[in-house]
């Protein structure tokens, strides 16, 4: 026993044994957040929020800076003064953006007649390209559930799939292992729309399967949820059709590729779902 | 003054890896400061105190932000480990080792992540082409990274630091 504690390499080897086995125990089906976790994140909460905020806004005023072309070509006294009215600007801009968002956000939400939502600020984002998720400042203290569907005004997000006492952790429907039972507005066909791996957010698109081999389906064809399995209400907008792909004998797997209604890019506020209006 | 670099450092990287990088990525490419910082605190103050402070770090961001828990955690905490196998065998004015073992480390780290995110249900063309069209950029930025706080570090980075002392005293031992 003596030679296997001070024996590094034997540590390492158990040591990692023991972790893959929890990675294998963790991504093994349905898991529920323990309180480790959820007090972990509870506590850094409020320190990443701040600091998700901070630097938005940082990078909201360097962008505005360097949009401005009637910047810095007059003399140096109006130099500064002109800096002075930017950083101004950029306040009054991001205050203004956030107001119309807002308040898209809660004309949208009174389309839910029957429904109950909360609104919520993304506080942090997914480290990686494989996992389209974030972290929002809404958990158990406001309603939140794991399973909850997420919105915004242009259309769907993606679900809640983990639930702190103030924070979530939402998967977007461009996660590479998301998958969302849709259906065509205009010819009513049932499909399978799914997310693909992309660098960057502002790219991703959604992959559509299982459509039938009759349909046909035409670019700028609106995709919908169907409501099928419960998981998120009929009706909310997925994105529209970019490329159509269907064979007559289904040969091709892929049957279109969808552009999501929403910008995965820009995401600052989402509303969540608290309770979904019953048959629709 | 070592302690408070070390620890300003540390909130920088945090600050870089959860709130700048997801925001500011070079076309959805970024480096991991963390990781890059966790191969240098290896290559200054030893395997115990690098791997202390990535495995913590790594599982705070896998609470707070990722998918898998413990994949983060697993990654950095290797990245210590494997930095710290570099300590007192090099002159510190060498940035070449750092880059080196952070290139490898976030190598390792990003092929984790792929494999868990495969088992996790996520569809992807195959691993050759997110390696070329990921991966690759990301340790590439990883190990830039890891070369610039090298070079901030080893100005007081000549004696161990309070934190390996600390470390010592809760292992018990030397630090090797």
């Amino acid at each position: 026993m003596k030679k296997i504690s001070f024996n590094k390499p034997i540590l390492v080897a158990i040591a990692a044994v023991i972790a893959l086995a929890v990675i294998a125990l963790v991504t093994s089906g349905e898991r529920t957040l323990t309180w480790i976790e959820g007090t972990v994140g509870s506590v850094f909460q409020p320190i990443q929020t701040f600091s998700y905020k901070a630097s938005t806004s940082i990078i909201n005023f360097f962008e505005n800076t360097f949009n401005t072309t009637d910047a810095d070509k007059e003399n140096e006294q109006l130099k500064a003064q002109i800096a002075q009215y930017e950083a101004m600007l950029s306040e009054l801009e991001t205050v203004r953006a956030e107001n119309e968002r807002l308040r898209d956000l809660l004309n949208y939400s009174a389309t839910f007649d029957n429904a109950e939502t909360v609104a919520a600020q993304i506080i942090g984002k997914s480290q990686y390209a494989y996992f389209e998720t974030f972290t929002i400042n809404a958990g158990r203290n406001k309603g939140v559930e794991k399973g909850m569907p997420v919105v915004n005004s242009a259309g769907l997000i993606g679900r809640v799939t983990e639930v702190g006492a103030t924070w979530a952790k939402v998967t977007c429907i461009i996660d590479a292992s998301s998958s969302v039972s849709v259906m065509v507005e205009r010819t009513r066909d049932y499909a399978m729309a799914r997310g693909v791996m992309s660098t960057s957010a502002a790219n991703n698109v959604l992959e559509l399967y299982y459509l039938p081999t009759e349909s046909d389906l035409v670019p700028g064809d609106v995709i919908l949820t169907d409501g099928n399995g419960g998981l998120f209400p009929k009706g909310i907008v997925v994105g529209t059709v970019s490329e159509v792909m269907l064979t007559a004998d289904g040969s091709s797997e892929v049957n279109a590729i969808i552009k999501p209604a929403v910008d995965f890019g820009h995401l600052e506020e989402v509303l969540i779902i608290i309770s979904a209006e019953d048959g629709e | 003054m070592k302690a408070l670099r070390l620890t300003i450092s540390i909130a920088v990287c945090f600050l870089l890896d959860s709130a700048v990088f997801p925001l500011f990525n070079f076309f959805g490419f970024r480096p991991y400061a963390m990781l890059a910082l966790t191969v240098s605190i290896g290559i200054f103050m030893g395997q115990k105190t690098a791997a202390i402070i990535g495995g913590v770090f790594g599982l705070l961001f896998d609470i707070m932000f990722n998918s898998i828990i413990g994949l983060t955690a697993i990654s950095y905490i290797v990245a210590g480990m494997l930095g710290g196998f570099f300590y007192q065998k090099y002159y510190a004015d060498n940035v070449i080792v750092p880059a080196a073992v952070a290139s490898v480390c976030s190598f390792l780290h990003m092929s984790l992540v792929s494999l868990g995110a495969l088992l996790s249900g996520a569809v992807f063309s195959s691993y050759i082409a997110v390696m070329i069209t990921y991966i690759l950029p990301c340790v590439l930025l990883t190990a830039g990274v890891c070369v610039l706080l090298h070079i901030i570090l080893r100005r007081g980075m000549k004696e161990q630091s309070s934190v390996t002392k600390v470390v010592q005293k809760m292992t018990g031992g030397n630090e090797r």
